[in-house]
This record gives C-alpha cells, sequence and structure tokens, in this order.
C-alpha cells in the first residue's frame, strides 16, 4: 500500500501489451502505416484518459462502475457552448468552458450521489437508466435552449446543431501545445501533460486523508461508520469528483475531436470508459491510479490498432464497430461476474 | 383514518397514477379521433403484451426485471429469418419457426442464466451488458457470417448486394405477415359483448360449484370474486362502449384478432401454471430467500437458470407474435430495445423488482403503449415539433426504470435498516 499505489497488475495485462506490439509488427508487414497507427491510439488516449480516469473515484467509494458519467458529461457540454455562443477563442475558451462546466457538474454530482445513497445495491442500473433518461431530457433542453450564435443554432429551424465545429474556437488546441513529432509519430504533449496533471491531482486527493478514508468506507462501509466515516458524504464527494472529471473529460474530448456532439451522443459515452479501467486490471470494487493510465493504454491502442488490421484482412469495414461492441461489453461482463458478492 | 388508508393507496401506486395523469394529457392533446386511438391501442396490446409477460417468472425467481430478453427476442428473429429464407410460411412455417427459436432460446437463456448465477444480486445490470454483448455478436453472424460458407442464405433477396451481410429491412412473404392475426377478426364491440356473456356464464357456473360444495350464498359471493372483478370490468367496457357515441364507432371500426388474443390468453395461463407446479413453488422460494431454498434442498442455481429459460422462450414467442404484426423486421435493431420498453411498460403497471402480476402486465402495457403512440402527436400540437415529443417519449420509458427503481429501493430502505438493526440486536445477545 505505499504511496497508496497497490500495483494490481496480473499476467492478462502483460499479455495484452505483448499483442498490442505484435499487431504493430504486423501492420507494417501489411504494409500500413504504421506511425500514423500509434499517432492515432496516442491521441485517443489522451482525449479518453480523463473519463476513464473519473471511474476511479467511485469505485474506491462503493459505489462501482459509474454509469451516470454522461450526466457529467452534459454538464461539461452546456459550459462549451456556453463558450462557443460568446465567441471565446484559444486558452481562454477553453478553460472557461472548464469554468463553466465545473459549478455545474458539482451541483449534479451532489444530486447523482444524494440519489445513489438511496439505492445500494443497485447503483449501476439505476445509474444507467438516469443516465439515459437525462440524455434524451437534455435533448428537449438543446432544442429549446435560448442559444443564439449562428455557429450553433440550425440555420433552418429551432435548437442546437447535433454536431457544434470548433474550427474558429479552441479546435486541438491543447493537442497542438507543445506537441513534436519523432519518427512520424505525432505526440500531442499538452493534452497529455493536461492528463497526467489531472491524474496526479487525483492521485494527490486519493492519498490525502479524505481519500484514504474514502477508500476505507468504500472497502467496508461498516468498519467506516465505526470509525466515525460518514460514508454517505463519501459516496456523494466521489460523485462529484466523477461528475467534475466527465465535464473536464468531454471538454478535453472536443477539443482534440474538433466537435462538440449534442443530443444522443453522450449516451453511450460512460461503456468505452468502463471497459478501459477494467481492462487495465481493476475490478467493480478495487481500482488505482496505475489500472486508469495502464487501461486507458491498452483499451484504446488495443481498439485503434487491432480494429484497422482487422478491416485491412478482413476487408470488411463495419467489422470494426462490431469488434468494439463485442470487447468492451465483453470485458464489462466479465468483471462483473468476478465481483463476488453472495453465492450460490 | 381514511384519509391515510387513502395517501397509503397513493403512494403505493405513485408511478401508475402519475402515468394515467400523463396518458389523459397526452391523448388529450394528440387530437386523434377515438377510432385512431382505439385501433392503435388493441393492435399495440396484441403484439407486445407476450414480450412483457415474459418478465414475471425472473420476478418471481427473485432475479429482478430481466433485461437479457433481447436474447429470446433475437432468438424469435432467426427463426422467422430462417423460414422467410426457405420460403415457408402457413401454420408449418410458423411452427418451424416456433421450434427454432425455442431452441436457440432455451440456449440463450441457460447461457444468461448461467452469468446471472455468477452474478447473484447484479443481475439487471448484467442483463443489460448481455443484451449490448448479444448485439454485437448477431452484428458479427448476420452481417460478416451471412451469405458466407458459415452460414449460408439462399435467398438473394435477402442479402445485401455484396452478397455478404442480411440486408436492413427483411419482409416476410404473405405465409408469414399476419398469419396470427389473420386468422379469426371480430370487431371489438362484437369481441367484449361476447366476453361479458362468457364470462356470465362462467361466473355463475363458479358460484354454483362453490354452492354445490356445500358452501352458503355468501361465501359462494365471495370465494369467486376474482370471476365477477372479471365479468364487472367486460360489463363496464362494454357499456362504456355501447354508450359513448364517439367509442361506439371506434369499437365498430376496430378488429381484434382473437387467435393473436388466444395465443396471450395462452401464455398468461401457461405462467399461471407453471406457478402452481412444485417448479413454480421452487421458484418462488428461491424468490423469497435463497438461503432457506439451499436448505430445505432445492437447487437454487440450477432454479434460476430454468427461471430464465422460460423468461426468454416466452420472449421468442413473444417476437415473433410482433413481428408477424409487424410484417417485416429490421435485421439490426428490432430486437434492441425490446428488453428496455417492456421493462418500462410493466413498472408503469405498478410492478416492482420484487413483486410482479398479469394485471400490472396489462395495465403496464395499456399505459405504456397509449402514451408512446400519443406522446409524439402531443408534442406535434404543443410545440410545433414532432421531435420533442419523440425525445420525450425515450426520455420517459428510460425515466420510469430509473425513477420506479428508485422508488422502490425508497420504500424498502427502512425494512432493510429494520432488519439489519434486528440481526446486530441478535448478535449483541
Amino acid at each position: 500500500m505505499k504511496l497508496g499505489i497497490k500495483v494490481n497488475v496480473g499476467i492478462s495485462q502483460f499479455i495484452m501489451g505483448a499483442f498490442i506490439i505484435c499487431l504493430l509488427i504486423l501492420s507494417s508487414f501489411l504494409g500500413m502505416n504504421t506511425p500514423s497507427l500509434i499517432s492515432d491510439s496516442i491521441v485517443r488516449i489522451g482525449m479518453q484518459m480523463i473519463f476513464v480516469l473519473a471511474m476511479l473515484p467511485t469505485i474506491q467509494s462503493g459505489i462501482g462502475l459509474n454509469f451516470g458519467l454522461p450526466l457529467g458529461i452534459i454538464c461539461g457540454l452546456v459550459g462549451g457552448l456556453i463558450t462557443v455562443e460568446f465567441n471565446m477563442t484559444g486558452f481562454s475558451g477553453l478553460f472557461t468552458a472548464i469554468l463553466i462546466g465545473i459549478p455545474l457538474a458539482v451541483v449534479v454530482g451532489i444530486f447523482y450521489g444524494w440519489l445513489l445513497n438511496h439505492m445500494k445495491g443497485s447503483e449501476m442500473t439505476v445509474g444507467n437508466y438516469l443516465n439515459f433518461s437525462v440524455v434524451y431530457l437534455m435533448c428537449i433542453g438543446w432544442m429549446i435552449l435560448p442559444f443564439k450564435n449562428g455557429a450553433i443554432v440550425w440555420a433552418m429551424g429551432e435548437g442546437v446543431r447535433s454536431t457544434i465545429t470548433l474550427d474558429n474556437n479552441y479546435q486541438q488546441i491543447l493537442d497542438n501545445f507543445l506537441s513534436f513529432s519523432i519518427a512520424g509519430v505525432r505526440i500531442p504533449l499538452g493534452m497529455l501533460l493536461f492528463d497526467i496533471i489531472l491524474c496526479f491531482l487525483v492521485w494527490m486527493f486519493m492519498t490525502s486523508k479524505t481519500g484514504i478514508l474514502m477508500r476505507c468506507s468504500g472497502g467496508n462501509p461498516v468498519f467506516g461508520a465505526s470509525l466515525g466515516i460518514n460514508n454517505d458524504r463519501m459516496r456523494i464527494l466521489s460523485t462529484v469528483i466523477s461528475s467534475v472529471l466527465g465535464a473536464v473529460g468531454i471538454i478535453v474530448y472536443s477539443q482534440s475531436y474538433g466537435f462538440y456532439q449534442l443530443y444522443t451522443a453522450p449516451q453511450m459515452m460512460a461503456y468505452p470508459a468502463i471497459a478501459s479501467i477494467l481492462i487495465g486490471g481493476a475490478t467493480t470494487h478495487r481500482a488505482t491510479i496505475i489500472n486508469v493510465l495502464l487501461g486507458a493504454v491498452l483499451y484504446q491502442s488495443l481498439l485503434t490498432i487491432a480494429l484497422p488490421i482487422a478491416s485491412e484482412i478482413l476487408s470488411n469495414s463495419s467489422l470494426s464497430e462490431i469488434l468494439r461492441t463485442l470487447v468492451s461489453n465483453g470485458i464489462i461482463l466479465y468483471a462483473l461476474t468476478k465481483m463476488g458478492g453472495k453465492k450460490i | 383514518m381514511k384519509a391515510d388508508k387513502f395517501l397509503a393507496v397513493l403512494k403505493s401506486n405513485a408511478v401508475t397514477i402519475f402515468f394515467i395523469i400523463l396518458c389523459i394529457f397526452s391523448t388529450a392533446f394528440s387530437g386523434q379521433s377515438a377510432t385512431f386511438i382505439v385501433q392503435e391501442l388493441v393492435s399495440r396490446l396484441c403484439r407486445n403484451s407476450v414480450l412483457i409477460l415474459s418478465l414475471l417468472m425472473p420476478v418471481l425467481c427473485g432475479m429482478g426485471l430481466n433485461f437479457s430478453i433481447v436474447l429470446g427476442a433475437a432468438a424469435g428473429q432467426i427463426g422467422l429469418i430462417l423460414i422467410t429464407n426457405w420460403g415457408i410460411g402457413g401454420f408449418t412455417g410458423m411452427l418451424i419457426c416456433i421450434l427454432i427459436a425455442t431452441i436457440i432460446s432455451v440456449l440463450f437463456g441457460i447461457f444468461s442464466g448461467f452469468l446471472f448465477n455468477k452474478t447473484v444480486g447484479q443481475e439487471m445490470i448484467t442483463g443489460i451488458i448481455v443484451g449490448y454483448f448479444a448485439k454485437g455478436f448477431f452484428d458479427l453472424i448476420f452481417l460478416i457470417l451471412a451469405g458466407t460458407k458459415i452460414f449460408p442464405i439462399g435467398n438473394p433477396e435477402l442479402l445485401l448486394a455484396g452478397g455478404v451481410g442480411l440486408k436492413n429491412t427483411i419482409v416476410f412473404g404473405e405465409g408469414v405477415r399476419y398469419v396470427f392475426d389473420d386468422v379469426f377478426k371480430l370487431s371489438l364491440i362484437n369481441c367484449l359483448l361476447y366476453g361479458v356473456y362468457i364470462t356470465l356464464a362462467i361466473t355463475i357456473v363458479v358460484i354454483l360449484i362453490h354452492k354445490i360444495k356445500g358452501n352458503k350464498w355468501k361465501d359462494a359471493l365471495i370465494k369467486s370474486k376474482t370471476m365477477i372483478i372479471v365479468f364487472s370490468c367486460f360489463l363496464i367496457c362494454f357499456l362504456l362502449v355501447f354508450l359513448i357515441p364517439s367509442l361506439f364507432t371506434a369499437g365498430l371500426r376496430t378488429d381484434v384478432p382473437l387467435f393473436t388474443v388466444l395465443l396471450i390468453a395462452v401464455v398468461c395461463l401457461l405462467n399461471e401454471f407453471l406457478c402452481k407446479t412444485k417448479l413454480g413453488q421452487d421458484i418462488r422460494t428461491c424468490g423469497l430467500d435463497m438461503q432457506v431454498a439451499s436448505a430445505s434442498g432445492i437447487k437454487v442455481g440450477q432454479t434460476r437458470i430454468i427461471a430464465t429459460v422460460i423468461s426468454t422462450i416466452i420472449a421468442a414467442w413473444g417476437q415473433i407474435i410482433f413481428l408477424q404484426n409487424m410484417g417485416l423486421v429490421n435485421t439490426y435493431t428490432s430486437h434492441e430495445q425490446v428488453g428496455t420498453y417492456a421493462v418500462a411498460a410493466l413498472l408503469v403497471g405498478g410492478a416492482s423488482i420484487h413483486k410482479a402480476t398479469i394485471k400490472q402486465v396489462f395495465v403496464g402495457a395499456v399505459l405504456f403503449h397509449l402514451l408512446f403512440f400519443t406522446m409524439p402527436l402531443a408534442g406535434f400540437n404543443l410545440f410545433n415539433d414532432s421531435q420533442i415529443g419523440e425525445y420525450f417519449r425515450v426520455f420517459v420509458s428510460y425515466g420510469v426504470i430509473a425513477i420506479s427503481l428508485a422508488l422502490h429501493a425508497w420504500e424498502n430502505l427502512p425494512k432493510v435498516k429494520a432488519k439489519k438493526k434486528i440481526k446486530s440486536d441478535v448478535v449483541a445477545n
């Protein structure tokens, strides 16, 4: 437990890593552009890292996998849209979006945590359906929110566009910041640094007194209560942190992607993040920052490298989407069966 | 005291009452004629009831709402696609289809039951993920393998232009479309009239049997309470339809597919019958307390798998009934939302994850599907935009699941706390 990092990385993670390296070698034999594959996967790792990180607090506080991550994501989207509405550009736009998103996410996180405290035992099911319903409620919201800027609203009809381009605002501003290339591989250092800083902050929090109390109450609520920890408050704190990370995550994701995706786009965004942290060696009630880093790297590079290769070999473009569904849901299923709980 | 009782009834039926109000509003604002609404409602009720009925067994077994009926629905689809491929229709075709679907759904049911046994206490989220996983699996089979040597499809009309992968929409042949619905149709008003006659006859017979058994008249009446309620329901419905002019026209113009109704009744009876057998009692015991069940010699794991298999099979039949009424199948999406909509409908009917009855199935089906098709119309009339109504109905169907799960967890919280307290007191003593 030194430094709060318990390395629960197993042999499977090493096998996966070796598999990815084999795939890279294979890709160069197939005549594909290996450096661009690596660049793609690094960008995707950077984009998804914060979502994966958002799973950590809720797992540690005993809530389990946070299927309600899109609640935080929507807060970030609102913040982002407000900056586009006022034509804010550059870093000031990016950070204003984050600063607007965070307080919203705090409020949403408190409400979400309070709700989850009333349904211990089925947090994941309720979180999942709460997420779906709020996404659709916000679909109505996007249609009636009073945005005026022509870049946001449809030219004809009512409501916000379904994708909003960030061309004129802060497209890839973090990616391009301090970015450099080695041997044809472009490394978006700014975005990676931002991710690492956030990971570091969360790690700092987890090793602080509050963080250790949270882990304690999550691991054994009865023991936590006997120590005088307010379990419910710890769980609310964890959903708040998770939602805030979701809000920040979507802004970083979108600046790299170049678009804000609205309407039903956030609905399924929790699943890749969940699969990532699980593939990194976490379980539904135990996770560390190492699992987050490893999971983001393994899952994203597996998908971005393996899928083009699979499509190349089988020459079928729809295969990659199918494999992605199978892989991510298969991992979640596997983790659920390893959850323990009552035995028959 | 009476006010307290009234409030308690209100509280325990909060979800249903909320939906009744919502239905009244959205029907009023939809601006449609009574004929249209009654026709839609009858056809949707016939289409969806069996799918919702399939959820009952796992609830009884204490596994909560079985979201993995998606697998059963997919099995039904596979059966239909296969008979369309072979070009057989009619009742022989449907029998073969049902047979194939049943065999496949037994396998699927064993698979998901096995997973549920590994994830006791988290069956619902497991069911949801199994559904998503299965979607990937079916896409793999139908999009990548169909038409190749592994899974040959002889009928080129079903395949995409490239010769591999099924088309997005497969239209069934004449022998499959409406095959159950067209057997025997009767207008709604006649159905209600015959319903009144038949239930009256049955009620009298039941009362007489009780009387002959040596009960007093009063006891005989009390003992046949259920039949009397069913009879009065039919009578009230008939009178309403007969006396209100707009409903009268609707009743004349609406055709009820009696054979489909018969199939639904058979599934209901099958469910009731299973509950009364030894197996049903075992399932019920597992649902009450797994430790007690295993202590009394019931193989809990096996019983839970059987309950899942039954649910999956009924879902497969439900999907076949659903699709023969639609006349076509969206190969990649038809089964996707089956679980969510069925669960939402059941919950709207007032069911919880611990208790669900056949009555709740039908109440839920009526309310949920009434809302389901009036909402976009009402949205269009109110906001001049049907998209808002569309979003609102999806929001409602997901929201009702989240909210009613939350409400039930809330109600049970004091009980759980009390139970824990008793346990700790016992330990302390």
